[in-house]
């Protein structure tokens, strides 16, 4: 047996540990703050955000001073946030984002729901539509966030995160790359269990709703945090 | 800071001599552990220096005719039945930070194994995949191995991985 090896993928993948990435969501944050828009933080970024506040005691130490962080976030290409604002708003908005002062050469806008810095792709849902199969869920989805805190420096910088019942509810739900979802919810709970955070499963199922493939992964991952054999 | 102790690595350095002793190999999501200890020099009664959810138990596979030592499980995954008559081909000696050899299924035969239960083990072998990938694990081999576990549906979710790993 041989033949095809596997290697690291070619394109760049990135975590809140990388300067680039890190920098891109506090501009865009800064930006969607300023636009006082309701919006978080969303997907495979959430799940670092709301892993390294857990580890981190929610800002209380710096990024680099957790060192099972850089073994337990998953590098993504991108950033993606919700908002609720129609697209001539948004067009507008990030446009001005990418024009202003500190974005860099690189930052282009690639529509309504797309934008570009340098290396970094951030991308945008605007309306339940956007949230394919839980439309219905969109803003409760928004409405649950919470302002979680990382630290590089000497202050903590907040960013307006989906709460973390309802990030477990998108990655238990998510119908592509099931492999990656899954990957992300171990994550999430080694960091809760290490930090013996709670979680509402209440909710957890309420909201998930009548999906047997989820509701299956649901009663494993709540004998994992339970500590149940 | 993680806080919590690994046991799982106390209690394998003190099953290594019954494992060996018998040709026994260490298998499953406790052998996943081992190699990503060995990748981050996690030690012994030490907090790891890796994030994963801790395995239910110690498995080994055993060979026919032997019997599994007090405390651990023995393996009668599909995969570990495949394996079984030819083991010696896939046991590696895994070196924890200590120095402790441990006789582990191989890291494609655990890949295999975890893709083969499914649900959240695929996160641990996503996992094993990020952080234990050298040398280069070999994706046609796991692929082969499931195939003589007649898991072949299994191979989509190694594919996923392979992208974001």
């Amino acid at each position: 047996m041989g033949g095809f090896r596997y290697n690291r993928a070619v394109a760049k993948r990135f975590t809140l540990l990388d300067d680039a990435y890190y920098e891109a969501l506090l501009r865009v944050t800064t930006a969607l703050e300023l636009s006082e828009l309701p919006f978080c933080l969303v997907g495979g970024g959430a799940v670092q955000a709301w892993i390294a506040c857990l580890r981190t005691g929610n800002g209380e130490r710096r990024l680099s001073e957790e060192p099972v962080l850089s073994a337990s976030l998953r590098g993504t290409r991108d950033l993606d946030f919700a908002t609720r604002t129609d697209g001539a708003a948004m067009l507008v908005l990030l446009n001005e984002l990418a024009a202003g002062a500190g974005a860099g050469p690189g930052a282009h806008v690639l529509g309504a729901r797309s934008l570009r810095l340098g290396r970094i792709a951030v991308s945008f849902t605007l309306e339940p539509d956007d949230l394919s199969g839980m439309s219905s869920l969109y803003d409760v989805f928004i409405d649950s966030r919470r302002p979680l805190r990382l630290r590089r420096g000497t202050r903590p910088d907040e960013v307006p995160t989906i709460g973390l019942e309802e990030l477990l509810v998108t990655k238990l739900t998510r119908r592509g790359d099931k492999a990656k979802d899954i990957l992300d919810l171990t994550q999430l709970l080694a960091a809760l269990r290490d930090t013996q955070r709670s979680v509402d499963f209440a909710r957890v199922r309420d909201l998930v709703g009548n999906r047997p493939d989820a509701l299956a992964l649901l009663d494993e991952l709540a004998s994992q945090v339970h500590g149940d054999p | 800071m993680s806080t919590s102790r690994l046991p799982l690595l106390d209690d394998v350095v003190l099953l290594t001599r019954a494992l060996r002793s018998i040709g026994a190999v260490l298998s499953g999501e406790s052998a996943a552990h081992l190699y990503l200890a060995a990748a981050t020099s996690s030690r012994p009664g030490q907090p790891p220096r890796y994030s994963a959810l801790p395995p239910q138990r110690i498995e080994a596979i055993v060979p026919a005719g032997a019997v599994e030592p007090p405390g651990v499980s023995s393996d009668r995954s599909a995969v570990a039945d495949a394996v079984r008559p030819v083991l010696a081909l896939f046991t590696r000696n895994v070196v924890l930070a200590d120095g402790t050899e441990v006789p582990t299924l191989s890291r494609e035969a655990v890949l295999a194994e975890l893709l083969g239960r499914g649900g959240l083990a695929i996160g641990l072998a996503g996992t094993l995949m990020q952080l234990a990938n050298d040398p280069p694990i070999e994706i046609d081999e796991v692929r082969e191995l499931l195939k003589a576990a007649r898991l072949s549906e299994r191979f989509q979710p190694l594919l996923e991985l392979v992208q974001i790993a």
